[in-house]
């Protein structure tokens, strides 16, 4: 998969601004994932870490995960 | 020693063979060919890693009723929860219920949702236990809607085929006539769910050739498009499948694609766009 060795990093919503897009796989501002309180993103790449995020703890595609799959990140369905 | 056997038949018996030959020959030509759909050189899908991918394909607008999807799917995770096809009029603001929600149910099922655009009624249900599992592999659905807004969905109300099989239907929909789904064009995204805005229940696995019908596909039309898990070039008539009239989108997810556009393959020209994807997520997996 490709996925496989890619890293993700989260960053808060404030550095959205420094984000390059043309080194991560994210398109743009417009289509970032928030968390649920808005205050944290997170981008994700394939191979060398682009030097924004140099400093920044990367995280691999079963650790992203289970951080997305937690409260800050998925909210509740309604019941049936 | 079987050569040896070969060898020892006699000019007599040879004529035997040719004569019951020409009576299976002849027994043949009554028979009717099986049904098989027009295959084609698919050798692509996309792969979706669970965190923020998606295709948003927000210029194919549709209704809640009499429509068919078809679809090609792998899971790679055990989550509930994780979204295949949702359709909003606005993804900016709807709640995720008001429109079409399909997606996958605890380890087994697909469970989906249809809700009003105003009145904030909805229905949901889901499939039980229909072998949907992670890790085993590629399978085929066709999930079908009867009439929709303004009968509450009934005769047929809803059917779901996997790999060319039925696997779950309902007559009529339960709730009566207070939930009748979307009445009001709503836009198609592939892979993940929004409520209100806020991005969550991304799918992790693979998912190809996309196709929408406005129509409600028949279970002969559900065999040949299976194929025996090959897919089929549904622009091509085959058999019982007469429905190529009817897509009214249809995407290959990766073959023949330039990414990030997924070329809709009629002529209404509804492409759409992989988001937040690389280029390495068109994979060579295919069923």
């Amino acid at each position: 998969m490709a996925y496989e060795n890619r890293k993700y990093v989260i960053i808060d919503a404030s550095e959205v601004g420094t984000v390059d897009f043309s080194q991560v796989n994210e398109t743009s501002a417009d289509t970032l994932r928030y968390s649920l309180d808005d205050s944290q993103t997170f981008v994700k790449f394939d191979g060398d870490t682009p030097s924004f995020l140099n400093g920044k703890t990367s995280y691999t595609h079963s650790e992203i995960r289970t951080i997305l799959a937690g409260e800050d990140w998925t909210d509740d369905e309604i019941p049936e | 020693m079987a050569y040896a056997k070969i060898n020892s038949v006699t000019n007599a018996n040879m004529a035997k063979v040719s004569n019951v030959a020409k009576a299976a020959i002849g027994k043949i030509s009554n028979i009717d060919a099986p049904s098989a759909g027009v295959t084609f050189a698919d050798d692509k899908s996309l792969n979706f890693d669970g965190s923020d991918d998606y295709v948003a394909i927000d210029d194919f607008e549709f209704t809640n009723e009499n429509i068919s999807i078809s679809w090609w799917c792998k899971r790679e995770s055990t989550a509930s929860n994780q979204v295949m096809f949702q359709a909003l009029n606005d993804f900016t603001s709807d709640d995720y219920y008001k429109g079409l929600v399909l997606r996958t149910n605890s380890d087994t099922g697909i469970k989906w949702f249809f809700g009003e655009q105003s009145g904030g009624n909805y229905w949901g249900t889901n499939s039980g236990d229909i072998g949907f599992n992670s890790g085993d592999g590629w399978h085929h659905f066709v999930f079908t809607i009867g009439e929709g807004p303004t009968t509450a969905y009934t005769s047929p109300a809803m059917a779901l085929y996997m790999d060319g099989e039925s696997v779950w239907s309902q007559a009529a929909n339960p709730s009566g006539s207070s939930i009748v789904g979307s009445a009001v064009a709503i836009k198609l995204r592939v892979g993940s769910r929004f409520n209100g805005g806020t991005q969550s229940g991304v799918f992790t696995g693979n998912i190809n050739d996309v196709a929408f019908f406005n129509t409600v596909l028949d279970a002969d039309a559900v065999t040949v498009m299976y194929n025996s898990g090959d897919p089929t070039d549904l622009r091509v008539d085959s058999g019982d499948y007469d429905n190529s009239a009817n897509l009214t989108g249809y995407w290959w997810f990766g073959d023949e694609d330039t990414y990030p556009t997924i070329t809709d393959r009629t002529s209404n020209g509804n492409d759409g766009t992989m988001t937040n994807m690389a280029e390495e997520d068109i994979e060579s997996d295919v069923p």
